[in-house]
C-alpha cells in the first residue's frame, strides 16, 4: 500500500439524534490509489463513516465526531466539508434527491459553478467528463427522464468535475435494479482503473467488492471488526457471516464441503473457484 | 397556582371550542345563503356581508397588518426578531442558512405546491370547492421548521400559483400572505407539540383565528389598493375573496392542522429537523 | 388535470422565445401588464394585447390553446368578475341587453372585456414567461434583482423539485384509494380528514429528502462562493429589436387605451 490518502484513528461519532456513539473507535489507513469496500448488515456504522470522512458529520448533519479525520492532508475535523472541495467527492444511495436541474450539462456544471471556478474552466470540466465517462447521449435530456442507473452515473459524474482525489460511494447501487447497478459498478472500475482515484465504497454487492477492492472492511456495531485484501476476509466465512455479511459463492461452497470432510483451499473470486473446482 | 392552570387551561379550551365553533358556523352559514339565495349566495352569506359591509374598516385595518406583515417577513428574513426587549437575532436570517435551511425550505415549498397542484379541492357546499387541505400544511412548517418553513408556504404557494396559471400582480399578496399564515403559529404558539391544552389552544388563537383573519386582509387589502393593476372589482376582492380566504383557512386549519400536528410533530423532531432543537444544536 | 396544473412549468423546446434573454421576456411581461392597465376600459383596445400573449403561447411552444384552458379553468371566477364589472356600469352607455336584474350596456361591455383581458393578459404573459425561461435562467434573473442567492437557489430548487413530488402526491393517493380511501365521501371534515393518509407520507418522504438534499447541496457546495453561471444570458441583438417591437407595440396601445379622444 503506497503514502496514505485517508487516514482515520480512534474515530468516535454520533449524531444529534442518537442516543449512543454509531461510531466506536474506529481506525483505518486508505493507500492513495486504492479502492476499500465497506460492508456489514444495515445499521453498523458504514454510511455514519463516509459521512465523517467527507466533513458532513457534523458541519451539514448534527452531531459529534471524536477522533481524527485526515484526507490528503487536510484535517477534516478543523475543516469541515468546506475545505473538502477538489479533494472529496461523495456519491449517495438515492439517485432521486442527487439529480436537482432540468438538464444533464446543468447537473454537471452545478458543483464547479458553485465554487466560483471561471466560466472557461467550469466548461472544461464539464466536456472532461462528458468523454472520460461517455456521457455525450445524456447530456440533452432531462435528469428526471433518466432511469435509476443513470442518474446515478450523472451523480458520479457531477461529483468527479469538481476533480476529487477521493470517492465515496454510499452504498450507490442500493436503490438500483440490476441493470442500473451494473452500469454504476462499471463506471466505478473505470475510474479506479483509469483515473487512480482513491475510492472507499459502501457496497453489499459481494461478488464485485471481491473483484475490484483492494482492500475490503467488514464493519459491525460501529466498529470495523475485520480488515484486510478480498481473500484475508473472505476466507475466514465463518467470522464474515457471523457479524452478518454474506460471502462470495464460491467461498459459500467450497466452505461447506470443507466443512463436510474435503480439503479445498477457500477462493473468494469466481476465477479462482474454476481453478479450485477444475471446471 | 392550581387556580391559574385551571383558568389557564379553561381559556385554551374556550380557544379550542371558539376556532370550531367558528369553523362550524362558516360552513352551516355558507350552506344557509346557498339556500335562501342560491342565484347569488355572497349577497346572503354573513362574512361577505362583514368583510364587504365593513369594506373601509377593513381597508384599514388591512393596511396596518399589510404594513406589519410585510415588514415582519423583511426583518425575519433578514435574521431579526421583535421581542418584548426590541429587536433581536432570530439566528434563521437566509444569511445564516445552511444546506439543511435551503433545503428544508425548497422542499416545504415543494410539497406544498405540489398538494396544492395535484390535489382537487374539495367540496364545501355543492357547487363551491374551494376548501384546499395542503393549506393545512401552511401554519405547520412554520411551527415545525421555523422561517425556511414559513418561506416555504410562501414559495410554495407562489409556484402552486405559476403552475396553475394564476400568477399575476396578485400573487405578491399571496406570497406574503402565506409567509405570515405559516409565521403567526411560528411565533405565537409557545408549544408546538400539540400535545398539550394550551399547544392546542394557543394554536386555535394563532393558527387558525388570527392567521385567517390576517392572510385575508393581508391578501385582500393588496388586491384592493392594486385594483388598477388586478382588475378585481371592490365587491368580489372583500365580497367574494375574503370570506373564501377566511373560511377556508378557518375550516381546513381547525380540523386538519392539529391532527396532523400531532402526527407529524414526533417524526420531525426525532429526525433532528424541529426548528429549536437546530437551533439548540447549532449553539452547542 | 395534469397539463392544467403544471401549465406554467419549464417546458424544454428550441424555439424563439426560448432563446430570448430572461430578462427581455420579463420585460415583455410587465409592457403586457402595462397595456393590460392602460386599455382595461375598453376590451377593444385590450384586444392586441391578449392576440400577442397569444402569439407568445405559440412561439413558446406551448400552444395558444394553454390560454383556453386556463380560462375554461377559471371560468366561473372570470364570469362572476365580468359580471359584476358590466354591472357596473350599466347606467352608462347603449343599453344592449335586458336580462332580468342583468343590463348590459355598450360600455359596460367594454369595460367588462377589458377588465377580463387584465386578469387574463398578465396571466398568459407571465404562464409563457415561466414555460420558456429555464429555472437556472430564473435564478440567474432573481440574483440579478437582487434576491438573496440563497432565496434564489430555494426557489429554483422548488420549481425543479415539483414535478417529481407532483409524480410522488398522485401515487400516494392512488395507493391509499386502491386500499379504499375514499376522498369525495362523507361530511366537511370526513373529507378533509381523509387526506390525512395522503399528507403524512408525503411528510415523511420529505422529511428523508430533507437531509440526501442538505448533502447533496452541502457536497456540490452550494453557498460556497460567488456562483459562475455558465449559461449567463448575454444580451443580444435580438432581445434588443423584440424589447424595442414590444415597446412599440404595448406602448401604442397603452396610448391609445389612455386616449379619451381616440
Amino acid at each position: 500500500m503506497g503514502p496514505s490518502s485517508v487516514v482515520v484513528k480512534d474515530l468516535y461519532a454520533r449524531y444529534a439524534v442518537s442516543e449512543s456513539w454509531v461510531l466506536k473507535g474506529v481506525n483505518l489507513a486508505v493507500g492513495r490509489g486504492s479502492m476499500l469496500v465497506l460492508m456489514g448488515p444495515s445499521g453498523c456504522g458504514k454510511s455514519t463513516l463516509l459521512y465523517a470522512i467527507a466533513g458532513l458529520l457534523p458541519w451539514v448533519v448534527p452531531g459529534e465526531v471524536k477522533g481524527e479525520i485526515v484526507v490528503e492532508g487536510v484535517d477534516v475535523a478543523r475543516s469541515g466539508y468546506r475545505g473538502l472541495a477538489g479533494v472529496v467527492g461523495i456519491v449517495y444511495q438515492n439517485p432521486e434527491m442527487q439529480v436537482v436541474t432540468r438538464s444533464v450539462y446543468e447537473e454537471l456544471a452545478m458543483a464547479p459553478e458553485n465554487l466560483g471556478l471561471p466560466k472557461e474552466e467550469v466548461m472544461r470540466r464539464v466536456e472532461w467528463v462528458v468523454e472520460a465517462l461517455d456521457l455525450e447521449r445524456y447530456l440533452n435530456r432531462d435528469p428526471q427522464s433518466l432511469s435509476g442507473g443513470e442518474k446515478q452515473l450523472i451523480a458520479i459524474a457531477s461529483v468527479l468535475t469538481m476533480r476529487p482525489r477521493v470517492l465515496l460511494l454510499d452504498e450507490p447501487t442500493s436503490m438500483l435494479d440490476h441493470k442500473g447497478a451494473r452500469l454504476v459498478l462499471e463506471t466505478v472500475e473505470q475510474l479506479k482503473r483509469e483515473h487512480g482515484l482513491t475510492i472507499i465504497a459502501a457496497e453489499h454487492r459481494v461478488e464485485w467488492a471481491v473483484e475490484v477492492a483492494d482492500r475490503v472492511a467488514v464493519m459491525s456495531d460501529g466498529a470495523i471488526v475485520m480488515e484486510g485484501s478480498p481473500e484475508e476476509v473472505f476466507s475466514r466465512v465463518e467470522d464474515v457471516e457471523r457479524y452478518g455479511v454474506r460471502p462470495p459463492g464460491a467461498a459459500e461452497v467450497a466452505y461447506e464441503l470443507r466443512r463436510r470432510g474435503f480439503e479445498v483451499r477457500v477462493p473468494v473470486r469466481l476465477r479462482e473457484a474454476f481453478e479450485v473446482f477444475g471446471l | 397556582m392550581a387556580e391559574k392552570a385551571r383558568s389557564s387551561k379553561a381559556l385554551m379550551v374556550l380557544a379550542v371550542v371558539a376556532g370550531l365553533a367558528v369553523a362550524a358556523a362558516v360552513v352551516y352559514d355558507f350552506w344557509r345563503a346557498l339556500t335562501v339565495n342560491p342565484e347569488n349566495p355572497w349577497a346572503e352569506f354573513t362574512l361577505s356581508k362583514i368583510f364587504f359591509g365593513y369594506r373601509n374598516l377593513m381597508f384599514a385595518v388591512g393596511a396596518v397588518v399589510w404594513v406589519l406583515g410585510t415588514a415582519i417577513f423583511v426583518l425575519e428574513l433578514a435574521g431579526r426578531t421583535v421581542t418584548r426587549r426590541g429587536l433581536e437575532r432570530n439566528r434563521m436570517g437566509v444569511a445564516e442558512w445552511s444546506v439543511i435551511d435551503v433545503a428544508l425550505a425548497a422542499l416545504s415549498a415543494a410539497v406544498y405546491g405540489g398538494l396544492l397542484a395535484a390535489t382537487a379541492p374539495i367540496v364545501f357546499v355543492p357547487g363551491f370547492t374551494w376548501l384546499r387541505p395542503a393549506n393545512a400544511l401552511a401554519p405547520l412548517f412554520g411551527m415545525f421548521f421555523g422561517i425556511p418553513g414559513c418561506l416555504g408556504a410562501a414559495i410554495g404557494n407562489l409556484i402552486a400559483d405559476i403552475v396553475g396559471g394564476f400568477f399575476g400582480v396578485g400573487s405578491f399578496g399571496g406570497f406574503i400572505g402565506n409567509f405570515l399564515i405559516a409565521y403567526l403559529p411560528y411565533k405565537f404558539v409557545r408549544d408546538h407539540s400539540f400535545s398539550s391544552a394550551s399547544s392546542i389552544g394557543e394554536f386555535y388563537v394563532w393558527g387558525v383565528l388570527a392567521q385567517a383573519f390576517v392572510s385575508a386582509t393581508y391578501i385582500c387589502w393588496w388586491l384592493d389598493v392594486a385594483e388598477a393593476l388586478v382588475g378585481l372589482p371592490l365587491f368580489v376582492v372583500w365580497g367574494i375573496i375574503a370570506p373564501i380566504i377566511f373560511s377556508n383557512n378557518i375550516v381546513v386549519n381547525a380540523v386538519l392542522s392539529p391532527v396532523l400536528g400531532r402526527v407529524l410533530f414526533p417524526l420531525i423532531k426525532g429526525r433532528g429537523l424541529y426548528w429549536k432543537d437546530r437551533i439548540k444544536a447549532a449553539q452547542v | 388535470m395534469e397539463a392544467l396544473s403544471l401549465g406554467g412549468l419549464y417546458v424544454e423546446r428550441k424555439t424563439p422565445f426560448h432563446e430570448l434573454d430572461p430578462r427581455a421576456k420579463i420585460a415583455w411581461a410587465l409592457l403586457v401588464l402595462a397595456a393590460s392597465v392602460a386599455t382595461q376600459f375598453d376590451g377593444l383596445k385590450a384586444l392586441p394585447v391578449f392576440a400577442s400573449t397569444l402569439a407568445a403561447l405559440s412561439l413558446s411552444g406551448l400552444g395558444a390553446g394553454l390560454a383556453l384552458l386556463l380560462i375554461v379553468n377559471a371560468s366561473a371566477f372570470l364570469a362572476a368578475v365580468t359580471l359584476v364589472w358590466a354591472g357596473a356600469y350599466s347606467s352608462q352607455g347603449v343599453l344592449l341587453l335586458a336580462l332580468g336584474p342583468l343590463r348590459l350596456t355598450d360600455v359596460g361591455l367594454k369595460v367588462a372585456f377589458g377588465k377580463f383581458f387584465l386578469i387574463m393578459n398578465p396571466v398568459l404573459a407571465f404562464a409563457a414567461l415561466f414555460a420558456s425561461t429555464r429555472p437556472y435562467h430564473l435564478m440567474w434573473a432573481l440574483e440579478k434583482l437582487g434576491a438573496p442567492p440563497k432565496v434564489a437557489l430555494t426557489f429554483t430548487l422548488a420549481l425543479n423539485l415539483l414535478p417529481s413530488t407532483v409524480k410522488a402526491v398522485r401515487e400516494v393517493t392512488e395507493a391509499q384509494v386502491a386500499r379504499g380511501l375514499a376522498l369525495d365521501r362523507g361530511s366537511v371534515v370526513q373529507r378533509l380528514r381523509n387526506y390525512v393518509p395522503i399528507i403524512v407520507p408525503m411528510i415523511a418522504k420529505l422529511l428523508s429528502d430533507v437531509w440526501d438534499l442538505s448533502m447533496v447541496l452541502a457536497s456540490r457546495y452550494a453557498g460556497y462562493a460567488r456562483r459562475t453561471y455558465v449559461f449567463e444570458p448575454r444580451w443580444s441583438a435580438r432581445d434588443t429589436v423584440f424589447t424595442v417591437l414590444s415597446l412599440l407595440l404595448y406602448g401604442g396601445v397603452a396610448a391609445w387605451g389612455l386616449a379619451p379622444w381616440w
